[in-house]
């Protein structure tokens, strides 16, 4: 019978990764060799080539006829109008200007059907590609587990956001692949060593924990252990890089937005150029069951230049053909306007865009009847979408997982991608 | 308690009832299949335009019932006005367009057309003396235009959020706006420029969601200009479940200061869209309730325009007073109030003062007469009860 060496579930293992993304110097040193590219062309190859994802997950649920499904002057069409893009023929929602002179570089979804209006279900489903509560892996975390690099500059998976949220993203996947949070641009608490530990005492101390590791190592299974080491090591890859929180540019805040979710974009373009693999960007406030119209005039307004800034920065750095960029949601919202001039929860036909590696850009993929009460062509869910991602990064998404000489499907066998929205 | 008010002129023996807004019942419902969003009475009284979430203005004949479209803008319309000798009728549209009307046109149609703002054109007011137009939107500008030709003649810069509802002062010197932080800015239409801004409680900031609400849903200033009304919500506990707390703040022209704040009976959670000085010396104001059903309640303006003893610090930092309704040192509560079947997104009233038209999220513009149910009416429903 095997050993009881206490609870191992990885639960714990994640809550132990948040805490250290929470209180990095808590325990080691010996960062400074872990750093940035030594070779400017080197770096510049392993950039283009690096595969990585930038998703920007509106919270709460964007309004499709509000964004990538407007239709004015039906019945549920509400008080906004369409305004052409850089794709003739497509046209958005006025309330996204400058991503509009950018939509040759997206493509737009706008036949999913999640089956779901519940946030948590939705968003389960947006992310892991299967329906339910079932332990799968975030789409993050399946990215950072087969595309970051060995020695990983930087946390392979990191999530900018001020609030909630805390999801159990790497599943079975190694704990080294979970979501790493960011509390906004600022860094993490305790981020630099302590100020009464000098260098070498510092060194010595994750020396020892090392050999701790080992000793323990001995008795116990090997994977559990390398996770938590691998959490420590991706702690002091942070603390080698406090610059990256330190004051950002007052030239690009003039180009991103001095607000909440500009300074997250210009964070993520760093975190990505810097090595990252999967950043989440988080932008709240879109569950609009009141005041649908003027929040949407605020959010969309708020997210309309970051977002168009970033994909320029990506583009002109000629990282977009190695980015996928998803910006999504949990669900859509309803046709029907409330009496609160609001829209509730809505999971049978709504949109996201998506855009960069690997996929078609210009194109637009389903639709929705006249009403935008149901798709009318093209249906798809979480699990398409979770497929078409992989692919699109080059992961084999009807592959399977190996953990542990068990053999996990990596997409829902069920479903595939949504083939012609791939390059 | 049955409060019958003095009509503003008293009636001779052959004229209708007194005014007594405790007897207020419904006279006619007019039905359109969409929500309404705004709507005013004519001066002459003749008709009644709505705005509704649609591309129309629609105009009933409150004598005939027969009711006609408006069609020109390219979204919803909630802001309309007359101009003071009631012949054209001026209208803004969340298309940001500001269009012009002849109000009794057997076959309405746009008579101009102006794009007024970028995004939302959310509020448009004619000076007392009819000569210019100032519309506010969602550039964040204010402007003013010649009524006669649909020329810009100024515009103000000033507001860092959406401006929602403006108005004139009575003597047409002054414009005041407000804007969705609960900012109430002061004009001087001479120079065109701001003189001065009153912080309000009527904004507030959902932590959780990380968004602004607020701003003015309707604002007016009384007829002889010594204080302006601004209809709105406070308190924000959920903004986006709608639960946060109607408002409407009494602001004193000559101090600068906010009076009082007028509240609901109930205490209930909701949006204030409308408020109107009825010439009885009342103030009317319309409700939307979280829950769907609607008010109006009347305050007694005497009441309504009492100061309050505040400390210094509340008085000069309003944000710093309690904005619960039960817990408000300024609040004052309604003498009566009418409910409605449905959410209230705004008010009229005839020029009679007799006339109140509440047009609501169910698609129906209620008319309601504000005097004494008559008799037999009275007499029939018991019997039938």
């Amino acid at each position: 019978m095997k050993r009881n060496t206490g609870c191992q579930s990885i639960d714990h293992a994640l809550s132990r990764r948040h805490f250290l993304a929470g209180t990095t110097a808590a325990g080691f040193g010996a960062a400074a060799a872990i750093g940035g590219l030594s070779s400017p062309v080197v770096a510049d190859t392993l950039k283009r080539d690096h595969k990585r994802i930038l998703q920007v997950y509106l919270q709460g649920g964007v309004s499709q006829l509000e964004s990538w499904d407007p239709k004015p002057g039906t019945e549920y069409g509400g008080p906004f109008q369409t305004i052409p893009t850089s794709v003739p023929g497509v046209h958005i929602c006025e309330l996204l200007p400058q991503t509009a002179q950018r939509m040759h570089l997206l493509s737009i979804v706008r036949s999913i059907n999640l089956k779901t209006d519940d946030h948590h279900q939705g968003r389960l489903f947006m992310e892991k590609g299967r329906r339910g509560e079932g332990n799968y892996p975030y789409v993050g975390s399946v990215a950072a587990r087969y595309l970051a690099p060995e020695e990983s500059p930087l946390p392979s998976y990191i999530h900018i956001s001020t609030r909630g949220l805390e999801d159990d993203t790497a599943a079975f996947l190694d704990a080294r692949y979970g979501q790493m949070k960011l509390e906004g641009i600022a860094s993490p608490k305790n981020l630099g060593k302590p100020g009464q530990i000098a260098e070498k005492g510092f060194s010595r101390r994750n020396n020892f924990r090392q050999q701790l590791n080992q000793q323990f190592t001995s008795r116990r299974p090997k994977a559990l252990v390398d996770s938590y080491d691998a959490s420590f090591r991706q702690a002091a890859q942070l603390m080698a890089r406090q610059e990256l929180f330190e004051k950002q540019s007052e030239k690009e805040l003039d180009r991103y937005g001095r607000h909440d979710f500009g300074r997250y974009c210009l964070l993520a373009r760093t975190m990505l150029e810097e090595g990252s693999t999967c950043v989440k960007v988080t932008h709240h406030g879109y569950d609009t069951h009141a005041e649908n119209f003027n929040f949407h005039v605020e959010q969309l307004g708020e997210f309309d230049t970051p977002f168009a800034t970033l994909l320029d920065d990506l583009q002109q750095r000629g990282m977009l053909e190695s980015t996928l960029v998803m910006v999504y949601s949990e669900f859509g919202r309803t046709p029907k306007i409330n009496h609160r001039y609001g829209r509730d929860h809505w999971g049978s036909a709504w949109s996201i865009a998506l855009g960069g590696c690997g996929l078609q850009s210009g194109a637009v993929i389903g639709a929705t009847n006249d009403k935008g009460t149901e798709v009318s062509d093209r249906e798809v869910h979480g699990g398409h979408l979770f497929h078409t991602y992989l692919q699109a990064l080059g992961i084999d998404s009807t592959a399977n997982h190996d953990i542990a000489g068990r053999d996990i499907p990596i997409g829902d066998p069920a479903v595939g991608s949504i083939k012609e929205l791939l390059a | 308690m049955n409060t019958t008010l003095q009509d503003p002129e008293p009636p001779a023996d052959d004229q209708p009832a007194a005014i007594d807004v405790t007897g207020s019942h419904e006279v006619a419902e007019y039905k359109h299949s969409k929500p309404l969003t705004c709507c005013r009475i004519d001066p002459s009284g003749r008709f009644v335009f709505a705005g509704a979430e649609d591309l129309n203005v629609y105009r009933w004949d409150l004598e005939s019932g027969r009711m006609m479209i408006l069609a020109g803008h390219n979204s919803w319309v909630r802001s309309m006005d007359f101009s003071p000798d009631g012949q054209t009728l001026y209208t803004a549209g969340w298309d940001g367009e500001l269009h012009w009307w002849l109000t009794d046109d057997p076959v309405p149609r746009s008579l101009r057309m102006v794009r007024a703002h970028r995004g939302f054109a959310r509020w448009v007011r004619v000076s007392p003396d009819g000569t210019l137009l100032a519309t506010c939107g969602n550039d964040n500008m204010i402007r003013i235009w010649s009524a006669a030709a649909g020329e810009l003649v100024a515009e103000m810069a000033g507001h860092d959020r959406n401006p929602y509802a403006v108005d004139f002062h009575p003597d047409g010197t002054h414009l005041v706006s407000e804007d969705l932080m609960g900012n109430v800015k002061i004009w001087d239409l001479e120079k065109f420029e701001h003189l001065e801004t009153i912080a309000t409680v009527m904004t507030g900031y959902d932590t959780k969601f990380a968004a602004d609400m607020g701003g003015a849903r309707d604002m007016r200033f009384s007829p002889d200009g010594s204080v302006v009304v601004c209809a709105g919500i406070t308190n924000v506990v959920n903004s986006f479940a709608g639960q946060q707390d109607p408002i409407f703040s009494v602001v004193d022209w000559k101090t600068r200061q906010v009076l009082r704040h007028l509240r609901p009976a109930d205490n209930s959670t909701g949006v204030a869209w409308g408020v109107r000085f009825h010439p009885a010396g009342l103030i009317v104001g319309g409700v939307a309730k979280q829950s769907g059903s609607g008010l109006v309640c009347f305050w007694k303006q005497q009441e309504a325009m009492t100061p309050v003893k505040l400390d210094k610090k509340d008085r000069k930092d309003p944000a710093r007073l309690k904005k619960q309704a039960d817990k408000d040192p300024l609040a004052v509560k309604p003498f009566h109030t009418l409910d409605v079947k449905s959410c209230v997104r705004g008010l009229a009233l005839a020029p009679d003062g007799r006339r109140l038209a509440v047009p609501c999220f169910d698609g129906s513009l209620r008319i309601f007469q504000m005097t004494a149910k008559p008799k037999e009416e009275t007499a029939g429903e018991k019997s039938a009860g």
